[in-house]
């Protein structure tokens, strides 16, 4: 005859090891819980990085039978090696530009598609969909569109009889022409947090502002804006590394060409790790970046991070 | 004892056994690699451990070393994605079984070529290196000089048995640690019909013209085609092959001094320049590696490309009505004669990180074979490095087959070496990075002294 359902969840709980776990003052089964987690970071993050920043204290090549301590020379050496501080300045660029036009045109779309107007599902998609596509087929794609023989982009160009670029074999252009690959493809992403953000300001604000007196500009300005704070903050974090990141398209568009013109960081990095197999040198570019990294999001939280209630 | 409180609920269980057996599978996927080719090393002479380390982890070592049952070795060989090559590569390693009784099975594995050298790198550093691996001629001295390629001298192998070209790209210090499978040099590609539409004299296959001849030529196809383009190089490769055809090169002799910088190579810069940056009738492709002038000619956009002998398959498959001559002499050539890179596919048996060495030696064996060789060229285009394979019926009724190769049959033995030096990668990047520079109009001497001056420091 079938026990009571009570009955028998009593008997498995009896049948099972206690360890203590459920202590509402031990909290034991939430470290376990997290601890894989815990692990996973320590095993895939914590110990490579720490290892990286071994490597880069010694001149390190693979298949080089001994490995000399050399101290901070490769970091020495990074100072004055013209072409880092080249990939310096075009990833600080590549950055800068996502962070001032990709942002705020984020910002515009989601404000838009937020006045919950005809189409929008379809726009929204539209513009999310290349966040979704990989990177590699994108730039294989934007590398045809730039073609400066039978590219989309020249064809365009030139019904309005402005003459076509060398788009991605000119040195002046061939950064920009990854900058603005990158932001059509980054912009569905950020566009798609800021309306997330938007959603979630009461429409008790603005009601109160529009009985106030308050027009569109004011409300953006005095209500939108700040309230928006804690997620335009993530938004330019999250694009910051992402740009400090940047690689795939650099590798498969100009291999950091012409001249270095579009070296990045990462692109360096690669380099010298997996080219010329200099892996101190490239793990000092690896520590380097990481501190830059670092040091922008803690200037950013200490000066902008604030939260915000309501 | 225990209150219901005290005990995890349902829920809690549920995840932490979750989370248990994903750690469980994630640790054991790790391990697997390591244990794998670790076992494999000890019982097949690390040479599945080298193979599947690289491939899918370890997990094919287990079940390849079970099915040989002790009947042979499995022998794996490593080589670059090259889809004209990849079928030949497999019929290779069938013969190779065939032929030795110790190998039960051998197989390539491919790689793309931009992570191949650290893939190899890789596998000697981690001990499960494979039994025998291709070489680029730009990392070969690299490979001796850190003592990972055996001297092939050892295996029985007569450096002079070679030409002389594959024989010094194989080659640093004294030290002969590889074989070339094939070598190959650079000449003029040309397209019959469109030299016909310009009016052009279509030139005798063996005829060298000067620098003034083919910028001529040049001038005539971009006036007279609907391109307006007369030849297409890859901005690197073909700078190079100017500066070779003219007297110069990376460094000197004696390997003390960069000499990119001279004379000569800044009349090939000086001879180039005006084409590519004012008149546009030269196309000088800065992204992507040799075989974008081909692209071009292919597709009817240059009726003249830089062109390599490994060309031949693509070029035979086309519509083109094509045929090569051989590179334009420079002015400072007194002899006649022009030279461009030697390159080619080099074999090496890895003397450490865990390879089969017998079998290494076997290949080794194998691909400077006089039947290997004399196939070559019929197979995919190269020629032989070994000396007597020119002499065998096989080669000589593959050059009676196809006529064309009668230029790369001449042209090889004009071909220059590589520097025999351990950053001969180096110099290549930097020689080429300053030559998309040369592209973009800079000064000439202030480019080329860079390079110099880059080379300098590696050497």
């Amino acid at each position: 005859m079938a026990q009571p359902p009570e009955t028998r969840q009593e008997r498995i709980r009896d049948a099972l090891p206690s360890l203590g776990l459920a202590d509402p003052n031990a909290n034991t089964a939430w470290y376990l819980l997290i601890a894989p987690k815990i692990l996973l970071m320590v095993a895939v993050l914590i110990i490579p990085f720490l290892g990286s920043v071994y490597i880069s204290l010694h001149e390190w090549t693979p298949l080089a039978a001994t490995k000399p301590f050399i101290g901070l020379e490769n970091y020495v050496q990074l100072l004055r090696d013209g072409q880092f501080h080249n990939a310096l300045i075009n990833t600080g660029t590549y950055s800068l530009a996502l962070i001032l036009i990709d942002v705020p045109i984020a910002l515009g779309l989601a404000l838009l598609l937020d006045m919950n107007l005809r189409g929008t599902r379809i726009y929204s998609a539209s513009i999310f969909l290349p966040v979704v596509v990989s990177w590699v087929v994108v730039s294989l794609i934007w590398s045809w569109l730039y073609n400066p023989d039978y590219g989309m982009i020249n064809a365009f160009l030139g019904i309005f009889g402005v003459e076509g670029l060398d788009w991605l074999n000119s040195r002046g252009t061939s950064l920009a022409a990854i900058i603005i690959m990158s932001i059509w493809k980054h912009i569905g992403f950020n566009m798609v947090i800021f309306l997330a953000g938007l959603k979630g300001i009461p429409n008790t604000y603005y009601e109160a502002a529009t009985v106030d007196g308050a027009g569109r500009w004011e409300r953006f300005r005095y209500i939108t804006l700040p309230l928006l704070k804690p997620t335009s903050f993530f938004v330019v974090i999250v694009t910051l590394i992402f740009s400090f990141r940047v690689f795939t398209q650099v590798f498969v568009m100009t291999g950091g060409g012409p001249v270095n013109s579009s070296i990045t960081i990462v692109f360096y990095f690669w380099q010298q790790g997996f080219q010329e197999f200099n892996m101190g040198y490239a793990s000092a570019i690896a520590v380097v970046l990481f501190v830059i990294v670092f040091a922008f999001s803690i200037i950013q939280q200490r000066s902008w991070g604030g939260n915000v209630d309501y | 004892m225990t209150s219901p409180n005290d005990r995890l609920t349902r829920r809690q269980w549920i995840a932490l056994v979750s989370a248990t057996g994903m750690t469980g599978l994630a640790g054991c996927g790790g391990g697997d690699g390591g244990s794998d080719g670790g076992s494999d090393g000890g019982s097949d002479g690390g040479s599945d451990g080298g193979s599947d380390g690289g491939s899918d982890g370890g997990s094919d070592g287990g079940s390849d070393g079970g099915s040989d049952g002790g009947s042979g070795e499995t022998a794996t060989f490593w080589a670059w994605n090259d889809p004209g090559l990849t079928p030949i590569r497999e019929e290779q390693a069938v013969e190779f079984a065939e032929m030795h009784d110790n190998v039960s099975d051998a197989s390539f594995e491919n790689f793309p070529f931009e992570n191949y050298l650290s893939q190899v790198t890789n596998s000697v550093s981690a001990g499960t290196a494979p039994d025998a691996a291709a070489l680029s001629v730009l990392w070969t001295p690299r490979m001796i000089d850190q003592g990972v390629a055996s001297n092939v001298e050892d295996f029985g192998i007569n450096p002079d048995d070679f030409v002389g070209a594959g024989r010094q790209n194989s080659s640093y210090d004294g030290t002969m640690g590889a074989v070339p499978w094939y070598v190959d040099c650079r000449m003029i590609g040309i397209n019959r019909g469109q030299f016909e539409e310009a009016g052009l004299e279509i030139p005798d296959r063996t005829y060298r013209p000067t620098w003034d001849e083919f910028s001529g030529w040049i001038d005539t196809l971009s006036s007279e085609l609907d391109s307006g383009r007369g030849f297409s190089m890859p901005a690197g490769e073909g700078f190079d092959a100017f500066v070779l055809s003219n007297g110069s090169g990376y460094i000197n002799e004696d390997a003390s001094e960069a000499i990119i910088n001279n004379d000569a190579a800044v009349e090939a810069a000086d001879f180039l320049q005006p084409m590519v940056v004012e008149d546009e009738s030269v196309i000088a492709r800065p992204t992507g590696a040799t075989d974008t002038g081909i692209d071009d000619f292919l597709a009817g956009n240059a009726p003249m490309f830089y062109a390599g002998s490994w060309q031949v398959p693509r070029l035979q498959d086309s519509d083109i009505d094509w045929q090569f001559i051989p590179f334009p002499s420079g002015p400072q050539i007194s002899d006649d004669v022009s030279h461009t890179w030697s390159a080619g596919v080099f074999y090496m048996a890895p003397a450490r990180g865990g390879a089969n060495q017998e079998i290494g030696q076997q290949w080794i064996e194998y691909i400077a074979s006089e039947e290997v060789q004399a196939r070559v060229t019929d197979k995919m285009g190269g020629f032989p490095a070994l000396s007597s394979a020119y002499e065998t019926d096989t080669f000589q009724s593959t050059i009676e087959n196809e006529p064309r190769l009668e230029t790369v049959e001449q042209e090889i033995e004009n071909t220059k070496p590589f520097p025999s030096h351990p950053e001969v990668p180096t110099m290549w990047n930097s020689v080429h990075t300053q030559a998309e520079a040369l592209w973009q109009g800079d000064d000439i001497q202030t480019v080329l002294d860079r390079a110099a001056s880059e080379i300098n420091n590696v050497l």
